[in-house]
């Protein structure tokens, strides 16, 4: 056979070999050497291809200038990272590499993630921050203002921390008469937010709680975390009872304080602004009583001195002026009525006086007296002014001035 | 006593003081928003005198349902007001 040359060889290959691994094998070998090779290391490295199936798990790419490298990160350890990651983003990742048998590839699973130059729950901090900004739920004009005088104050926190002390410290000093439901929460920790959100939920099916108070003591920004959960961050915006928020010192602050309705910069500042001052709301109220009996007084005064004026006037003071002025009038007006009446008799009187001497220079009478006389017939008692119609014997009438006598004609001359 | 908020009434009170003020109300309307205001004063020393306090912690029983217990804690040294 040709091949008789060839196959010792082969043959002989395959003998000094200790053993021919199947791909399973060799896989697995692989797997062991990376991943005993690999194992808990830190990685720098840029992120892309992010894909966040709904499984939960995490896939990525982290890639440099050269290389990149799948990543992998399982749904319990996704869960747990607080920033949200993004393509472009610089971390720091710890984990192992892996092999995934079934494709031959290798991959790194992860167990931790941060980014580059910033601390992970900072930048979480800024990134949810920025969000909630966007969506409106920092905005000035949805905050409600605190009640003045509350009587029913509800605080969420700790039973145990500091905050709980210093708000009740502050409500004694000031013998304040509210009442004080406080709802005990764990404020660090796993399922902190969650138990601060519910608690912040069930408070707002408690009838007649005027304000609330949600906050902690100080701590590092890991303790302070829930306060940062978007959970919480929704349950204060969500909230019908105004919510001051109190957590840690001056120098925290937390999204929990940018959503709420007042932020305190510690608890005990956040019993100062709950909690009324008796005294200063008696003082005020006080004053305004004071303005209230002051202007009614006022007024009084004012309408007194109107009625003094209107009391002083000259009308007032001598209210018969006028009738007296028209009674004056009314005299001066009668006075000319009767004056000129007068004057209009006299004018007729004289008229009439004419008259008579004019009647008594045209009287018969007067003619008579100056020596005339008038003859009348005796029967029709019409004067005669002519002979005619008269015969001798006529019996005539004649008139003097003084008497009259009858006579008859004796004769008649022409 | 009708429920109204503290801050409803002080203010309720301040706007008759300010009416009040300018003057030019009638006698009439004058001693009636008076009378409103000394109401509503009562009003706001009796909501700031009747209080009573009292402190409850809030507990979740195992269906879930809230309960208030009273409750006390201390406070360093500081007396209880009452």
């Amino acid at each position: 056979m040709n091949f008789s040359n060839t196959l010792p060889l082969l043959f002989d290959t395959v003998k000094n070999r200790p053993k021919i691994l199947t791909i399973s094998e060799l896989t697995r070998r692989i797997r062991n050497s990376l991943e005993n090779e690999f194992f808990n290391i830190w990685v720098v490295g840029e992120i892309s291809n992010l894909k966040k199936p709904t499984s939960g798990h995490v896939y990525l790419t982290l890639k440099d200038a050269d290389s990149q490298i799948q990543v992998v990160m399982f749904k319990s350890v996704a869960n747990g990272v607080k920033f949200e990651l993004r393509d472009g983003m610089e971390v720091l990742a710890f984990g192992s590499v892996t092999v995934y048998e079934l494709r031959g590839q290798y991959q790194l699973v992860i167990e931790n993630i941060e980014p580059k130059g910033i601390g992970a729950l900072q930048l979480a901090f800024l990134q949810l921050k920025e969000r909630l900004e966007k969506e409106g739920l920092f905005d000035p004009a949805r905050k409600k203002p605190l009640p003045l005088l509350p009587k029913k104050i509800a605080i969420v926190t700790s039973l145990t921390g500091a905050a709980i002390r210093d708000i009740l410290k502050v409500i004694n000093k000031r013998f304040a008469k509210v009442e004080i439901i406080i709802y005990p929460v764990k404020v660090q920790g796993e399922g902190a937010a969650l138990e601060i959100a519910q608690a912040i939920n069930d408070l707002n099916t408690i009838p007649d709680i005027d304000v609330m108070i949600v906050g902690r003591g100080g701590g590092s920004l890991e303790d302070l975390w829930a306060f940062n959960e978007e959970v919480v961050a929704r349950s204060i915006y969500a909230s019908k009872i105004p919510v001051i928020s109190a957590v840690g010192h001056e120098i925290d602050v937390t999204i929990s304080d940018l959503v709420a309705d007042k932020r305190a910069l510690t608890p005990t500042e956040a019993g100062e602004l709950v909690v009324p001052r008796y005294d200063q709301l008696k003082d005020s109220l006080e004053k305004i009583k004071a303005r209230l009996v002051q202007s009614l007084y006022n007024k009084i005064l004012v309408i007194r001195s109107h009625l003094l004026r209107i009391k002083n006037s000259y009308s007032f003071k001598r209210p018969f002026d006028r009738i007296l002025r028209l009674q004056q009038g009314l005299d001066e007006i009668t006075q000319t009525l009767v004056s000129v009446s007068k004057h209009t008799l006299e004018l007729e009187r004289e008229r009439l006086i004419g008259l008579v001497n004019r009647l008594d220079s045209v009287s018969p009478l007067k003619v008579l007296s100056r020596g005339y006389s008038i003859t009348t017939s005796l029967e029709s008692n019409k004067p005669i002014k002519s002979i005619e119609g008269l015969t001798v014997g006529k019996k005539l009438k004649i008139r003097f001035f003084k008497g009259s006598v009858i006579s008859s004609v004796v004769e008649l001359l022409e | 006593m009708a429920k109204i908020k503290f801050e409803v009434a002080i203010k309720g009170l301040e706007d008759i003081v300010d009416r009040l003020e300018k003057g030019d109300l009638s006698l009439d309307e004058t001693l009636s928003e008076y009378e409103n205001g000394i109401k509503l004063y009562k009003q706001c020393v009796a909501m700031l005198e009747n209080a009573e306090k009292k402190m409850q912690v809030l507990v979740k029983d195992e269906n879930g349902v809230l309960r208030t217990k009273d409750f006390e804690i201390k406070t360093t040294q500081s007396n209880d007001s009452n």
